[in-house]
């Protein structure tokens, strides 16, 4: 008798606790799956705002817990839909990229939804209407950043005519990119709103020895010219050569520049009068934002629950030396505009629920390289 | 010196030789072994097969015609502009009727290698010059005309589709191993290759042979430029850069003697394709990045020219 | 006397009449001397580098890494110009000119391999050097008070020194007569005693020396050298080239030393024309190709031309006589 108590005892107890086990009193904190994002990019390329460019990317999807795999690639419509295709091959669970043409992107997101890979895109927009509304439909497709490229570009050129431009010679990328085009028709619109003559345009230049040559044709064939506007190049140094090149034929300071996209001497220039105004800083908040859309949609906590997070990151004005300063040493170092720990804990929605449009956009106003420096720097917010 | 040490000297000798004109199959097989134990048996899986063959399929494609050029000792630097420009050609007529885009792009890269053809043959300019400016021409006017990039329907990525792929490399194969090996024009190739004068005087057509050479190579980049067009539905500017270095650097790793003539083997290119398309991936898959690759690429491409060149053959060496 | 002076003067015509063209088109923007002046400035570091070409063109060599070897150059230059100031600039850039031309000059005469096949591996293993050699940034500045070379008028008496001392060579050196020998009959060359090698790795060399300058030139031009990769450094030699190649047609009417300086110049003005008549730059290309095309064809076929005239002239006068 007294066994057969102490057995039901016993029984009782276990299975109580074993009970009490399946129901969690305290929930441990936990993470995402671990999850791998493609990029392709042009990992030969040693500029160093490429570099910055990969850097963030990385941080953005280390924050989440992930793996970023990479392939080299020469940016092209065909290299990009091979790598995407070897991409998936490697079984990534996401893929960002920056595409060529808005044609390409069915093909890539054709591709991405036979294989069930989410994908992104980062610093382009769609400019065709039915290839956009068909991106946007696709549940493959997680959205990415973009700048409003034809309003910077008219903006820009409105600056310059206010410095007292007139007649401008322009250098800008490819024809055919997405932003070259964009920045073509708002030069366009600013240039007659302002009442400034575009010159010439010179595009893909890549060299600086091409990029010596065409500033030389320009002031031999237009003697009238009083401004150059690199609306976009992937020639390193740009600046100091078109600077060189000026000053080699007594125009530095008379031939106004500016230029989109920063680069790493524009202090020099500013604080010397030779150069202008630069409008710029996308190229590292706009890939670590677009890693951040892809990442929450691929751990499944997208920041846009029934399509794709579309968010437009400004440009940052440059005209004071001190920041161009800053901007090299924050922007372009070793380290992202955003840790991997700061992203974890302001960007990822796994781990802040609240995390929806309005937040993301009042987080990019916020952006600045006064911002960054006070972050990573210790100096005050320019807020 | 005895019957056993000659005996000894000429299995040596016979041993070097076969190693030296089998040099390419060797070399493929040691990257495929090689790369499959470094990527713990990623390069031949089922999913990175694909992958090989998409990076292969465009320069084998070409480098099966250019053997017909390389027998004869000529070079084609335009193959990447006419590539290019067939792919602009055939984007533009998609916006009459998509029906159009594969017999654009086919007669574009044929009329083009015609082109070549002439010049080089009838109008006696240099084959490396010519097509030399060649490129410049289409490569100016492909960007004028296309003024950026164009699409094609999303339908035509059925072209894409690996069975098609294979199916048209197999085609273009085993044509043009029929005209290499089985056919008078083949030997015309590369008896003009080994010498110009002798086989003018034997009764070859030397002109009509390299005007039929170039224009070969001129058909297989149309072919190429419509594959290219219909993997990424967009032609741009930008499409066949640097494609005349990747087929060289194909037959080159191959094994393909420069000089022409009857060491020239058909094998070769597609051999020399299929390695450097395994070479890229094997490299890729271990994350070596792409400064270092390129390093590696320059390193066996003269490698494998010095193990595979001729010189007893060649008087001179240029 | 009087064969130089009609020699010249149909050398020089070339050159004129482009530049009349252009100028009758567009008359506001030709017609001052800066425009020219620029112009001659712009023909200087390709015809520099032309010379280096032009020496391994002469004697067959055919070398993809005459960019990658400036590349490297510059970058030297630049990183011993921030340490040793003038000296180094010049010495760094000249100094490893030569080490690589010589390394390529060395190789071509072990490896017994075509020139085209060397030279393409090379240039990828060069490129890649360039690169790290030139750091985190991808490429190398100077101080401005480094770029007096890089305008006049110093770049002008670089390239006149430059210019004697590629007429020299070619010319009147032991080196230049065998190096037009072994471009004209390796065989025979070579059956009369000259060391076909040891002329080809001069003509690597030497071709370093000019590479060198260009690079200095270059470097002092820009205030930069950035690296390149993926076989770009290969279109630097394409435009020399061509000029070499209208110099090597030139060559029955004037020497090549002025006929490659004669056919950059031309060229130059085809490229500033097009720039000042507002038309893309795209066409650049386009009028490259053609004008390659052209000479090269009229080069190839002079015999063929000069029968055609011939029969013309006879069929006018028998036209006439009837």
């Amino acid at each position: 008798m007294k066994l057969k108590k102490l057995a039901a005892c016993a029984l009782s107890l276990s299975l109580s606790l074993s009970a009490l086990s399946a129901v969690p009193v305290f929930a441990a904190e936990s993470d995402p799956e671990p999850f791998t994002i493609g990029f392709p990019w042009d990992t030969a390329n040693t500029d160093p705002t490429w570099i910055s460019i990969y850097n963030n990317v990385e941080a953005a999807v280390e924050s989440a817990g992930g793996e970023l795999v990479s392939v080299n690639t020469d940016n092209t419509a065909d290299d990009l839909i091979n790598k995407v295709s070897e991409l998936i091959s490697r079984g990534v669970d996401g893929i960002l990229l920056m595409p060529a043409a808005d044609s390409m992107l069915p093909s890539v997101d054709a591709m991405c939804a036979d294989a069930g890979v989410y994908w992104g895109t980062m610093f382009r927009t769609i400019s065709d209407e039915s290839i956009r509304d068909a991106i946007y439909e696709s549940e493959w497709f997680a959205g990415g950043c973009h700048e409003d490229d034809e309003a910077c570009a008219a903006n820009i050129v409105k600056s310059m005519s206010e410095m007292g431009v007139t007649d401008l010679g322009v250098i800008n990328i490819a024809k055919g990119d997405t932003s070259s085009d964009l920045r073509d028709k708002g030069l366009a619109e600013g240039a007659e709103e302002a009442g400034v003559n575009v010159l010439n345009t010179t595009y893909d230049i890549s060299v600086t020895t091409d990029m010596t040559k065409t500033i030389e044709s320009y002031i031999a064939a237009y003697p009238e010219m009083n401004g150059i506007l690199v609306l976009g190049t992937y020639c390193e140094a740009a600046i100091p050569t078109i600077e060189k090149a000026l000053a080699d034929h007594d125009k530095a300071g008379e031939v106004k520049v500016g230029r989109i996209d920063f680069e790493s001497d524009l202090g020099t220039y500013l604080s010397e009068g030779t150069f202008h105004v630069s409008y710029g800083g996308q190229q590292q908040i706009d890939p670590l934002i677009s890693a951040v859309i892809l990442v929450n949609k691929v751990i499944g906590t997208p920041i846009v629950e029934d399509g794709p997070t579309i968010i437009e990151t400004p440009y940052l004005e440059l005209t004071d030396a001190t920041e161009a300063e800053q901007f090299n040493e924050y922007f372009l170092g070793d380290e992202a505009v955003y840790t991997a720990d700061e992203i974890k804990d302001t960007m990822i929605k796994f781990y802040n629920p609240d995390i929806d449009m309005d937040y993301m956009n009042e987080l990019i106003s916020t952006f600045s390289i006064a911002d960054v420096v006070s972050r990573h720097g210790g100096g005050e917010s320019a807020e | 010196m005895n019957e056993t040490q000659t005996a000894g000297t000429v299995r040596l000798r016979n041993g070097r030789e076969l190693l030296v004109s089998n040099f390419s199959f060797a070399g493929l097989a040691v990257i495929l072994i090689l790369f499959e134990i470094l990527t713990g048996g990623r390069l031949l899986g089922q999913r990175n097969i694909m992958n090989i063959f998409n990076n292969f399929f465009s320069i084998g494609m070409c480098a099966l015609m250019y053997s017909f050029v390389m027998a004869l000792g000529e070079l084609d630097l335009s193959v990447g502009a006419i590539v290019g420009f067939s792919s602009a050609m055939a984007a533009f007529v998609s916006q009459v009727s998509i029906y159009l885009i594969l017999p654009v792009a086919v007669i574009t890269g044929l009329i083009l290698g015609l082109g070549n053809g002439v010049f080089t043959a009838y109008l006696g300019v240099e084959s490396f010059i010519g097509t030399l400016a060649m490129s410049f021409v289409l490569r100016g006017l492909t960007t004028y005309f296309l003024n950026g990039a164009m699409g094609i329907p999303i339908e035509m990525r059925i072209f894409d589709e690996n069975w098609i792929k294979i199916t048209a490399l197999i085609l273009m194969a085993v044509l043009a191993w029929f005209i290499y090996n089985r056919n008078k024009f083949g030997r015309y190739c590369r008896a003009v290759g080994a010498s110009h004068a002798a086989a003018e005087q034997s009764g070859i057509d030397v002109r009509k042979t390299r005007l039929f050479a170039f224009t070969l190579v001129g058909l297989a980049c149309g072919f190429v430029g419509f594959f290219t067009l219909v993997r990424a539905c967009t032609a741009s500017s930008s499409t066949g850069d640097a494609f005349e270095f990747d087929v060289l650097l194909a037959v080159l790793f191959g094994g393909m003697p420069l000089s022409g003539g009857w060491g020239v083997k058909f094998r070769a290119a597609l051999i020399g394709a299929l390695a450097m398309a395994a070479l890229k991936s094997g490299m890729s898959l271990m994350g070596i990045d792409g400064l270092t690759q390129q390093v590696v690429q320059g390193i066996i491409l003269i490698c494998v020219v010095v193990i595979s060149f001729d010189r007893k053959n060649v008087g001179v060496i240029k | 006397m009087k064969k130089l002076i009609v020699c010249t003067l149909k050398t020089l015509a070339l050159p004129v009449i482009v530049y009349l063209i252009f100028l009758a088109v567009i008359p506001e923007r030709f017609g001052n001397w800066n425009c020219i002046y620029t112009i001659f400035l712009q023909t200087i570091i390709p015809t520099i580098t032309a010379y280096a070409v032009a020496l391994g063109n002469i004697c067959g060599l055919f070398d993809f890494s005459v960019g990658s070897a400036q590349i490297i150059s510059g970058v030297t230059g630049g990183l011993m110009a921030s340490q040793f100031g003038f000296a180094g600039m010049i010495l760094g850039a000249l100094c490893s000119a030569l080490l690589v031309t010589l390394i390529t000059g060395i190789l071509n005469s072990v490896l017994k391999i075509p020139s085209l096949v060397l030279t393409m591996g090379l240039a990828m293993i060069y490129e890649i050097i360039g690169s790290k050699l030139a750091g985190h940034y991808g490429f190398v500045q100077i101080d401005s008070k480094y770029g007096i070379f890089g305008s006049s008028p110093n770049i002008v008496i670089v390239f006149i020194l430059m210019t004697a001392l590629f007429y020299f060579l070619f010319n009147h050196t032991v080196f230049g007569y065998n190096l037009r020998a072994v471009g004209s009959n390796e065989t025979v060359t070579k059956t009369s005693g000259v060391s076909v090698n040891l002329v080809k790795t001069k003509a690597f060399v030497y071709g370093g020396i000019f590479i060198g300058v260009s690079a200095i030139l270059t470097l002092s031009q820009s205030g930069s050298m950035g690296a390149q990769q993926s076989l770009g450094s290969v279109t630097v030699i394409f435009k020399p080239l061509i000029s070499v190649l209208v110099a090597l047609v030139l060559q029955k009417i004037c020497n090549l030393t002025f006929g490659i300086f004669i056919a950059q110049f031309t060229l130059n003005i085809i490229f500033i024309g097009l720039i000042a008549a507002g038309l893309p730059d795209t066409f650049q290309n386009v009028v490259l190709g053609v004008f390659l095309l052209i000479v090269m064809i009229i080069f190839h076929n002079t015999e063929k031309l000069a029968a055609m005239r011939e029969k013309m002239k006879k069929e006018k006068a028998e036209v006439s006589a009837a």
